[in-house]
Protein backbone atom coordinates (compact mmCIF):
# COMPACT_ATOMS: atom_id res chain seq x y z
CA UNK A 1 0.00 0.00 0.00
CA UNK A 2 1.14 3.50 -0.74
CA UNK A 3 2.91 5.04 2.40
CA UNK A 4 0.19 8.22 1.65
CA UNK A 5 -2.28 6.25 1.52
CA UNK A 6 -1.58 4.59 5.05
CA UNK A 7 -1.19 7.64 6.58
CA UNK A 8 -4.53 8.54 5.63
CA UNK A 9 -6.13 5.47 6.88
CA UNK A 10 -6.52 4.26 10.94
CA UNK A 11 -4.16 1.35 11.43
CA UNK A 12 -6.75 -1.46 11.61
CA UNK A 13 -8.02 -0.39 8.37
CA UNK A 14 -4.30 -0.73 7.05
CA UNK A 15 -4.54 -4.11 8.45
CA UNK A 16 -7.53 -4.92 6.39
CA UNK A 17 -6.65 -3.17 3.27
CA UNK A 18 -2.93 -4.77 3.19
CA UNK A 19 -4.40 -8.09 1.47
CA UNK A 20 -5.17 -6.40 -1.85
CA UNK A 21 -2.26 -4.84 -4.65
CA UNK A 22 -2.64 -2.24 -6.80
CA UNK A 23 -5.77 -0.66 -5.03
CA UNK A 24 -7.34 2.37 -6.87
CA UNK A 25 -10.15 3.19 -5.29
CA UNK A 26 -11.51 2.27 -1.91
CA UNK A 27 -15.31 3.07 -1.07
CA UNK A 28 -16.29 4.26 2.71
CA UNK A 29 -19.62 4.30 3.71
CA UNK A 30 -20.42 4.62 7.64
CA UNK A 31 -21.39 1.57 9.22
CA UNK A 32 -20.93 -0.76 5.89
CA UNK A 33 -18.18 -3.08 4.62
CA UNK A 34 -15.36 -1.39 2.37
CA UNK A 35 -15.34 -1.90 -1.05
CA UNK A 36 -11.92 -1.83 -2.76
CA UNK A 37 -11.06 -1.92 -6.30
CA UNK A 38 -7.92 -3.00 -7.43
CA UNK A 39 -6.97 -3.35 -11.12
CA UNK A 40 -8.18 -6.98 -10.66
CA UNK A 41 -11.53 -5.79 -9.97
CA UNK A 42 -14.14 -5.22 -6.92
CA UNK A 43 -13.58 -6.45 -3.63
CA UNK A 44 -15.56 -6.20 -0.47
CA UNK A 45 -13.26 -5.99 2.38
CA UNK A 46 -13.92 -7.80 6.07
CA UNK A 47 -13.88 -4.48 7.63
CA UNK A 48 -16.91 -2.53 9.13
CA UNK A 49 -15.85 1.57 8.58
CA UNK A 50 -17.41 3.44 11.46
CA UNK A 51 -17.85 7.18 12.06
CA UNK A 52 -14.61 7.45 13.64
CA UNK A 53 -12.86 6.22 10.79
CA UNK A 54 -14.29 8.98 8.39
CA UNK A 55 -13.75 11.51 10.72
CA UNK A 56 -10.14 10.08 10.87
CA UNK A 57 -10.00 10.50 7.39
CA UNK A 58 -10.90 13.77 7.13
CA UNK A 59 -8.64 15.04 9.58
CA UNK A 60 -5.31 14.00 7.91
CA UNK A 61 -6.83 14.69 4.37
CA UNK A 62 -7.81 18.45 5.54
CA UNK A 63 -4.84 18.78 8.18
CA UNK A 64 -7.34 19.68 10.44
CA UNK A 65 -8.42 22.65 8.83
CA UNK A 66 -11.59 22.10 7.09
CA UNK A 67 -11.47 25.61 5.67
CA UNK A 68 -8.30 25.36 3.86
CA UNK A 69 -10.10 23.30 1.40
CA UNK A 70 -13.30 24.45 1.63
CA UNK A 71 -13.53 25.33 -1.78
CA UNK A 72 -12.93 21.85 -3.20
CA UNK A 73 -14.99 20.68 -0.48
CA UNK A 74 -17.79 22.43 -2.13
CA UNK A 75 -17.05 20.26 -5.36
CA UNK A 76 -17.11 17.00 -3.12
CA UNK A 77 -13.81 16.49 -3.16
CA UNK A 78 -10.10 16.87 -1.06
CA UNK A 79 -6.72 16.33 -3.04
CA UNK A 80 -4.19 14.88 -0.62
CA UNK A 81 -0.60 14.02 -0.56
CA UNK A 82 0.41 11.33 -2.95
CA UNK A 83 -2.01 12.33 -5.55
CA UNK A 84 -4.80 11.13 -3.41
CA UNK A 85 -8.33 12.49 -4.07
CA UNK A 86 -10.83 12.23 -1.05
CA UNK A 87 -14.47 12.42 -2.69
CA UNK A 88 -17.69 12.96 0.06
CA UNK A 89 -20.86 12.83 0.70
CA UNK A 90 -23.10 14.24 3.10
CA UNK A 91 -25.51 16.88 4.23
CA UNK A 92 -25.45 20.37 2.23
CA UNK A 93 -25.39 23.88 3.74
CA UNK A 94 -26.75 26.36 1.92
CA UNK A 95 -26.26 29.72 2.09
CA UNK A 96 -28.76 32.26 -0.25
CA UNK A 97 -28.93 29.29 -2.31
CA UNK A 98 -25.51 28.48 -2.72
CA UNK A 99 -23.60 25.61 -1.09
CA UNK A 100 -21.57 26.44 2.00
CA UNK A 101 -20.21 23.22 3.33
CA UNK A 102 -20.90 19.77 3.56
CA UNK A 103 -21.20 18.71 7.14
CA UNK A 104 -21.84 15.17 8.96
CA UNK A 105 -19.77 13.68 5.99
CA UNK A 106 -21.07 9.92 6.52
CA UNK A 107 -19.24 8.63 2.81
CA UNK A 108 -16.07 8.54 0.98
CA UNK A 109 -13.98 8.10 -1.84
CA UNK A 110 -10.35 7.26 -1.85
CA UNK A 111 -9.17 7.66 -5.32
CA UNK A 112 -5.59 6.84 -5.56
CA UNK A 113 -4.03 8.33 -8.52
CA UNK A 114 -1.39 6.53 -10.50
CA UNK A 115 1.27 7.39 -12.93
CA UNK A 116 1.81 4.92 -15.89
CA UNK A 117 4.98 5.89 -17.55
CA UNK A 118 3.89 3.88 -20.61
CA UNK A 119 2.02 4.52 -23.31
CA UNK A 120 -0.25 2.48 -25.84
CA UNK A 121 1.41 1.97 -29.44
CA UNK A 122 -1.29 3.68 -31.59
CA UNK A 123 -0.99 6.66 -29.49
CA UNK A 124 2.83 7.51 -29.88
CA UNK A 125 2.33 8.94 -33.62
CA UNK A 126 -0.31 11.64 -32.23
CA UNK A 127 2.44 12.86 -29.71
CA UNK A 128 5.39 12.72 -32.80
CA UNK A 129 2.96 15.36 -34.37
CA UNK A 130 0.76 16.53 -32.29
CA UNK A 131 -2.64 18.32 -33.02
CA UNK A 132 -5.44 18.80 -31.33
CA UNK A 133 -6.54 15.82 -29.21
CA UNK A 134 -9.89 14.54 -27.78
CA UNK A 135 -9.77 11.29 -25.43
CA UNK A 136 -13.02 9.65 -25.46
CA UNK A 137 -14.05 7.73 -22.78
CA UNK A 138 -16.58 5.71 -20.25
CA UNK A 139 -15.43 6.19 -16.26
CA UNK A 140 -12.90 4.45 -14.96
CA UNK A 141 -10.80 3.47 -18.22
CA UNK A 142 -7.90 5.64 -17.83
CA UNK A 143 -8.39 8.53 -19.61
CA UNK A 144 -6.98 10.87 -17.09
CA UNK A 145 -4.12 8.88 -16.32
CA UNK A 146 -3.39 8.55 -20.53
CA UNK A 147 -3.66 12.19 -20.58
CA UNK A 148 -1.45 12.99 -18.05
CA UNK A 149 0.94 10.66 -19.34
CA UNK A 150 0.39 12.39 -23.15
CA UNK A 151 1.03 16.13 -21.46
CA UNK A 152 4.29 14.67 -19.56
CA UNK A 153 5.81 13.23 -22.64
CA UNK A 154 4.60 16.29 -24.61
CA UNK A 155 5.81 18.80 -22.33
CA UNK A 156 9.47 17.23 -21.73
CA UNK A 157 9.58 17.42 -25.44
CA UNK A 158 9.82 21.34 -24.95
CA UNK A 159 6.48 22.37 -25.81
CA UNK A 160 5.05 24.68 -23.14
CA UNK A 161 1.59 23.61 -21.88
CA UNK A 162 -0.48 24.73 -19.40
CA UNK A 163 -2.57 22.44 -17.60
CA UNK A 164 -6.18 23.94 -17.05
CA UNK A 165 -6.86 21.80 -13.35
CA UNK A 166 -10.55 22.48 -12.13
CA UNK A 167 -10.31 19.54 -10.08
CA UNK A 168 -6.68 18.89 -9.16
CA UNK A 169 -6.82 15.34 -11.26
CA UNK A 170 -4.24 15.89 -12.93
CA UNK A 171 -1.15 17.54 -10.98
CA UNK A 172 -2.88 16.44 -7.35
CA UNK A 173 -1.46 19.72 -6.51
CA UNK A 174 -1.35 20.26 -2.67
CA UNK A 175 0.31 23.38 -0.98
CA UNK A 176 1.54 24.23 -4.35
CA UNK A 177 3.42 21.44 -4.79
CA UNK A 178 2.53 19.03 -8.09
CA UNK A 179 2.63 15.61 -7.10
CA UNK A 180 2.22 13.90 -10.20
CA UNK A 181 4.79 14.50 -12.97
CA UNK A 182 3.11 16.28 -15.84
CA UNK A 183 6.83 17.65 -17.41
CA UNK A 184 9.45 19.97 -16.86
CA UNK A 185 7.74 22.53 -19.02
CA UNK A 186 4.39 22.54 -17.95
CA UNK A 187 2.24 25.23 -16.08
CA UNK A 188 -0.60 23.76 -13.54
CA UNK A 189 -3.72 26.30 -12.56
CA UNK A 190 -5.51 24.12 -10.06
CA UNK A 191 -8.50 25.19 -8.73
CA UNK A 192 -10.48 28.24 -11.04
CA UNK A 193 -13.46 27.39 -12.84
CA UNK A 194 -12.50 26.42 -16.12
CA UNK A 195 -14.53 28.69 -18.26
CA UNK A 196 -12.98 31.35 -16.62
CA UNK A 197 -9.33 30.48 -16.96
CA UNK A 198 -9.12 29.79 -20.82
CA UNK A 199 -8.86 33.82 -22.00
CA UNK A 200 -6.51 34.55 -19.49
CA UNK A 201 -4.78 31.49 -19.68
CA UNK A 202 -3.73 32.76 -23.45
CA UNK A 203 -2.63 36.09 -23.00
CA UNK A 204 -0.79 35.68 -20.26
CA UNK A 205 0.82 32.16 -20.08
CA UNK A 206 1.07 31.80 -24.36
CA UNK A 207 1.17 27.62 -24.11
CA UNK A 208 1.77 25.87 -27.52
CA UNK A 209 -0.92 23.56 -25.47
CA UNK A 210 -3.72 24.17 -23.42
CA UNK A 211 -4.91 20.37 -21.29
CA UNK A 212 -7.91 20.04 -19.55
CA UNK A 213 -9.73 17.09 -18.02
CA UNK A 214 -13.60 16.42 -18.98
CA UNK A 215 -14.77 18.93 -20.63
CA UNK A 216 -18.47 19.35 -20.07
CA UNK A 217 -21.07 21.66 -21.43
CA UNK A 218 -21.66 24.42 -24.48
CA UNK A 219 -19.71 26.87 -22.49
CA UNK A 220 -16.76 25.26 -22.32
CA UNK A 221 -16.41 24.36 -25.70
CA UNK A 222 -16.63 27.37 -27.00
CA UNK A 223 -13.49 28.36 -24.23
CA UNK A 224 -11.81 25.37 -26.47
CA UNK A 225 -12.60 26.71 -29.80
CA UNK A 226 -11.58 30.43 -28.94
CA UNK A 227 -8.64 29.27 -27.76
CA UNK A 228 -7.93 27.07 -31.19
CA UNK A 229 -8.55 30.00 -32.99
CA UNK A 230 -5.89 32.17 -31.13
CA UNK A 231 -2.86 29.38 -32.43
CA UNK A 232 -3.31 27.11 -28.91
CA UNK A 233 -3.38 23.74 -30.03
CA UNK A 234 -5.81 21.82 -27.19
CA UNK A 235 -5.98 18.27 -25.57
CA UNK A 236 -8.82 17.44 -23.84
CA UNK A 237 -10.58 14.03 -22.47
CA UNK A 238 -14.51 13.93 -22.09
CA UNK A 239 -16.99 11.23 -21.05
CA UNK A 240 -18.43 8.92 -24.07
CA UNK A 241 -18.54 5.58 -25.75
CA UNK A 242 -18.63 6.21 -29.34
CA UNK A 243 -16.92 9.23 -31.11
CA UNK A 244 -19.49 9.70 -33.89
CA UNK A 245 -22.35 9.53 -31.19
CA UNK A 246 -20.67 11.80 -28.79
CA UNK A 247 -19.90 14.05 -32.01
CA UNK A 248 -23.72 14.46 -32.53
CA UNK A 249 -24.38 15.89 -29.01
CA UNK A 250 -25.30 19.33 -29.88
CA UNK A 251 -23.01 20.65 -27.39
CA UNK A 252 -20.00 19.09 -28.69
CA UNK A 253 -20.48 18.91 -32.31
CA UNK A 254 -18.86 22.21 -32.94
CA UNK A 255 -15.48 20.36 -31.47
CA UNK A 256 -15.70 18.56 -35.13
CA UNK A 257 -14.17 21.81 -36.64
CA UNK A 258 -10.93 21.99 -34.61
CA UNK A 259 -10.78 18.43 -33.15
CA UNK A 260 -7.86 16.41 -35.57
CA UNK A 261 -7.15 13.29 -33.55
CA UNK A 262 -9.93 11.18 -31.51
CA UNK A 263 -8.62 8.51 -28.98
CA UNK A 264 -11.69 6.40 -27.67
CA UNK A 265 -10.57 4.05 -24.53
CA UNK A 266 -12.72 0.83 -23.68
CA UNK A 267 -12.43 -2.46 -23.00
CA UNK A 268 -10.20 -2.29 -20.14
CA UNK A 269 -8.12 0.17 -18.23
CA UNK A 270 -6.09 2.30 -20.69
CA UNK A 271 -6.77 -0.09 -23.78
CA UNK A 272 -7.45 2.36 -27.13
CA UNK A 273 -10.31 0.78 -29.13
CA UNK A 274 -10.11 3.14 -31.64
CA UNK A 275 -7.75 6.36 -33.13
CA UNK A 276 -9.15 8.67 -35.66
CA UNK A 277 -7.47 11.28 -37.63
CA UNK A 278 -9.36 14.02 -39.17
CA UNK A 279 -7.00 15.64 -40.81
CA UNK A 280 -9.41 18.42 -42.33
CA UNK A 281 -10.16 19.82 -38.65
CA UNK B 1 25.46 36.49 65.20
CA UNK B 2 23.97 33.12 64.47
CA UNK B 3 20.57 34.39 65.14
CA UNK B 4 21.81 37.47 62.54
CA UNK B 5 22.92 34.51 59.97
CA UNK B 6 19.93 32.20 60.68
CA UNK B 7 17.25 35.65 60.16
CA UNK B 8 19.10 36.35 57.04
CA UNK B 9 18.67 33.34 55.37
CA UNK B 10 15.23 32.81 56.37
CA UNK B 11 14.56 36.26 55.03
CA UNK B 12 16.16 35.22 51.54
CA UNK B 13 14.22 31.90 51.85
CA UNK B 14 10.71 33.58 51.97
CA UNK B 15 11.62 36.38 49.78
CA UNK B 16 12.39 33.94 47.57
CA UNK B 17 9.21 31.72 47.51
CA UNK B 18 7.28 34.80 47.37
CA UNK B 19 9.36 35.76 44.24
CA UNK B 20 8.14 32.63 42.84
CA UNK B 21 4.96 33.39 43.26
CA UNK B 22 4.99 36.32 41.79
CA UNK B 23 6.94 34.94 38.94
CA UNK B 24 4.13 32.25 38.61
CA UNK B 25 0.98 35.20 38.13
CA UNK B 26 3.65 36.95 35.42
CA UNK B 27 4.20 34.04 33.82
CA UNK B 28 0.89 32.97 33.57
CA UNK B 29 -0.25 36.81 32.33
CA UNK B 30 2.33 36.69 29.89
CA UNK B 31 1.25 33.35 29.19
CA UNK B 32 -2.19 34.84 28.53
CA UNK B 33 -1.15 37.97 26.34
CA UNK B 34 0.88 35.75 23.99
CA UNK B 35 -2.43 33.62 24.04
CA UNK B 36 -4.34 36.42 23.19
CA UNK B 37 -2.01 37.40 20.67
CA UNK B 38 -1.75 33.90 18.81
CA UNK B 39 -5.76 33.68 18.42
CA UNK B 40 -5.58 37.14 16.80
CA UNK B 41 -3.43 36.31 14.68
CA UNK B 42 -5.06 32.58 13.56
CA UNK B 43 -8.24 34.63 13.04
CA UNK B 44 -6.78 37.20 10.27
CA UNK B 45 -4.80 33.93 8.87
CA UNK B 46 -7.75 31.70 8.47
CA UNK B 47 -9.64 34.97 7.63
CA UNK B 48 -7.67 36.25 4.78
CA UNK B 49 -5.66 33.56 3.73
CA UNK B 50 -7.45 30.31 5.02
CA UNK B 51 -3.96 28.56 6.19
CA UNK B 52 -3.75 25.31 7.41
CA UNK B 53 -3.44 25.46 10.98
CA UNK B 54 -0.38 23.52 11.52
CA UNK B 55 1.22 26.33 9.45
CA UNK B 56 0.03 28.80 11.45
CA UNK B 57 1.46 27.34 14.36
CA UNK B 58 4.72 26.20 12.42
CA UNK B 59 5.21 30.14 11.11
CA UNK B 60 3.89 31.76 14.85
CA UNK B 61 6.87 29.47 16.68
CA UNK B 62 9.77 30.43 14.50
CA UNK B 63 8.63 34.51 15.08
CA UNK B 64 8.44 34.03 18.76
CA UNK B 65 10.19 32.87 21.57
CA UNK B 66 8.68 32.15 24.96
CA UNK B 67 7.05 30.15 27.54
CA UNK B 68 3.74 30.16 25.18
CA UNK B 69 5.22 28.77 22.24
CA UNK B 70 7.15 26.36 23.82
CA UNK B 71 3.84 24.92 25.37
CA UNK B 72 2.48 25.15 21.36
CA UNK B 73 5.42 23.78 19.93
CA UNK B 74 4.63 20.49 21.89
CA UNK B 75 0.76 20.98 21.12
CA UNK B 76 1.48 20.88 17.73
CA UNK B 77 4.22 18.29 17.18
CA UNK B 78 1.75 16.13 19.13
CA UNK B 79 -1.64 16.93 17.18
CA UNK B 80 0.55 15.95 13.89
CA UNK B 81 0.88 12.55 15.29
CA UNK B 82 -2.66 12.34 16.52
CA UNK B 83 -2.12 13.06 20.20
CA UNK B 84 -3.83 15.68 22.53
CA UNK B 85 -1.73 15.84 24.91
CA UNK B 86 1.27 13.90 26.29
CA UNK B 87 2.14 16.66 28.97
CA UNK B 88 5.63 16.68 27.56
CA UNK B 89 6.35 19.95 28.20
CA UNK B 90 9.99 21.84 28.80
CA UNK B 91 10.28 22.08 32.73
CA UNK B 92 10.16 26.06 32.74
CA UNK B 93 6.67 26.00 31.56
CA UNK B 94 5.65 24.30 34.85
CA UNK B 95 4.67 27.77 36.16
CA UNK B 96 1.97 27.84 33.61
CA UNK B 97 -1.84 26.84 34.94
CA UNK B 98 -2.40 23.44 33.79
CA UNK B 99 -6.05 24.25 33.03
CA UNK B 100 -4.81 27.05 30.46
CA UNK B 101 -2.41 24.46 28.54
CA UNK B 102 -5.99 22.23 28.33
CA UNK B 103 -7.77 25.45 27.49
CA UNK B 104 -5.83 26.25 24.94
CA UNK B 105 -5.23 22.64 23.36
CA UNK B 106 -9.19 22.33 23.02
CA UNK B 107 -8.83 25.50 21.28
CA UNK B 108 -6.37 24.32 19.20
CA UNK B 109 -8.20 21.06 18.22
CA UNK B 110 -11.48 22.74 18.15
CA UNK B 111 -9.88 24.86 14.98
CA UNK B 112 -10.62 23.18 11.28
CA UNK B 113 -13.82 21.25 11.61
CA UNK B 114 -15.86 24.02 9.82
CA UNK B 115 -15.81 26.84 6.74
CA UNK B 116 -13.74 29.75 7.27
CA UNK B 117 -16.68 31.75 8.35
CA UNK B 118 -17.74 29.57 11.06
CA UNK B 119 -14.14 29.20 12.02
CA UNK B 120 -13.95 33.39 12.24
CA UNK B 121 -17.43 33.57 14.26
CA UNK B 122 -15.90 30.90 16.52
CA UNK B 123 -12.39 32.23 16.95
CA UNK B 124 -13.93 35.98 17.44
CA UNK B 125 -15.72 34.47 20.84
CA UNK B 126 -12.63 32.38 22.05
CA UNK B 127 -10.43 35.79 21.07
CA UNK B 128 -12.97 37.51 23.52
CA UNK B 129 -12.71 35.10 26.39
CA UNK B 130 -9.17 34.88 26.06
CA UNK B 131 -9.13 38.99 26.10
CA UNK B 132 -11.04 38.82 29.07
CA UNK B 133 -9.23 36.19 30.85
CA UNK B 134 -5.81 38.38 29.93
CA UNK B 135 -7.49 41.27 32.01
CA UNK B 136 -8.11 39.01 35.16
CA UNK B 137 -4.58 37.74 35.22
CA UNK B 138 -3.17 40.72 34.62
CA UNK B 139 -5.21 42.36 37.47
CA UNK B 140 -4.17 39.45 39.84
CA UNK B 141 -0.22 40.07 38.62
CA UNK B 142 -0.61 43.42 39.43
CA UNK B 143 -2.05 42.79 43.14
CA UNK B 144 -1.74 39.76 44.02
CA UNK B 145 1.50 39.06 42.78
CA UNK B 146 3.47 42.13 43.54
CA UNK B 147 1.84 41.89 46.95
CA UNK B 148 2.86 38.76 47.73
CA UNK B 149 6.67 39.50 47.08
CA UNK B 150 5.99 42.65 49.31
CA UNK B 151 4.88 40.45 51.68
CA UNK B 152 7.21 38.02 51.77
CA UNK B 153 10.42 40.52 52.11
CA UNK B 154 8.50 42.09 55.21
CA UNK B 155 7.57 38.75 56.92
CA UNK B 156 11.49 37.67 55.65
CA UNK B 157 12.80 40.94 57.61
CA UNK B 158 10.28 40.78 60.04
CA UNK B 159 11.57 36.87 61.34
CA UNK B 160 15.28 38.32 60.84
CA UNK B 161 14.63 41.00 63.42
CA UNK B 162 12.98 38.70 65.78
CA UNK B 163 15.93 36.29 65.44
CA UNK B 164 18.31 38.88 65.85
Amino acid sequence: MKSSLKRLLREKMCVALEKYNNISEIRIRCDKNLVVYTFGGRFVADYIARKEDIEYILKIATSRSLYAVEESVKHGYISCEGGIRVGLVGEAVLDNGKLRVIKNINGLVIRIAHSVQTLPAEVLPIIDNFDNTLIISPPFLGKTTMLREITRRLSDKGNDILVIDERNELSATVDGKQNLDLGSNTDVMVGVPKINCYEGAVRTMSPDIIVTDEIFGEKEVECLIDSVRSGVKIMATAHGKDIDKFLLNKSYAPLKDVMVNYLLLGDTVGAVKEVRCNCSG
Amino acid sequence: MFGLVCGAIICIAISFFGLIIKKKYKTNYDFMVNYSDFIGTVKTEISNNKTPIFTIIDNYIVNNTNIFTKILKVINSNLKKDIVDNENYPKECALVDKKRIQILISDIVSIGKYDSITEVNKLKSIEERVKKETEKTETKYKKDGVMAFKLSVLIGIAIMIILC
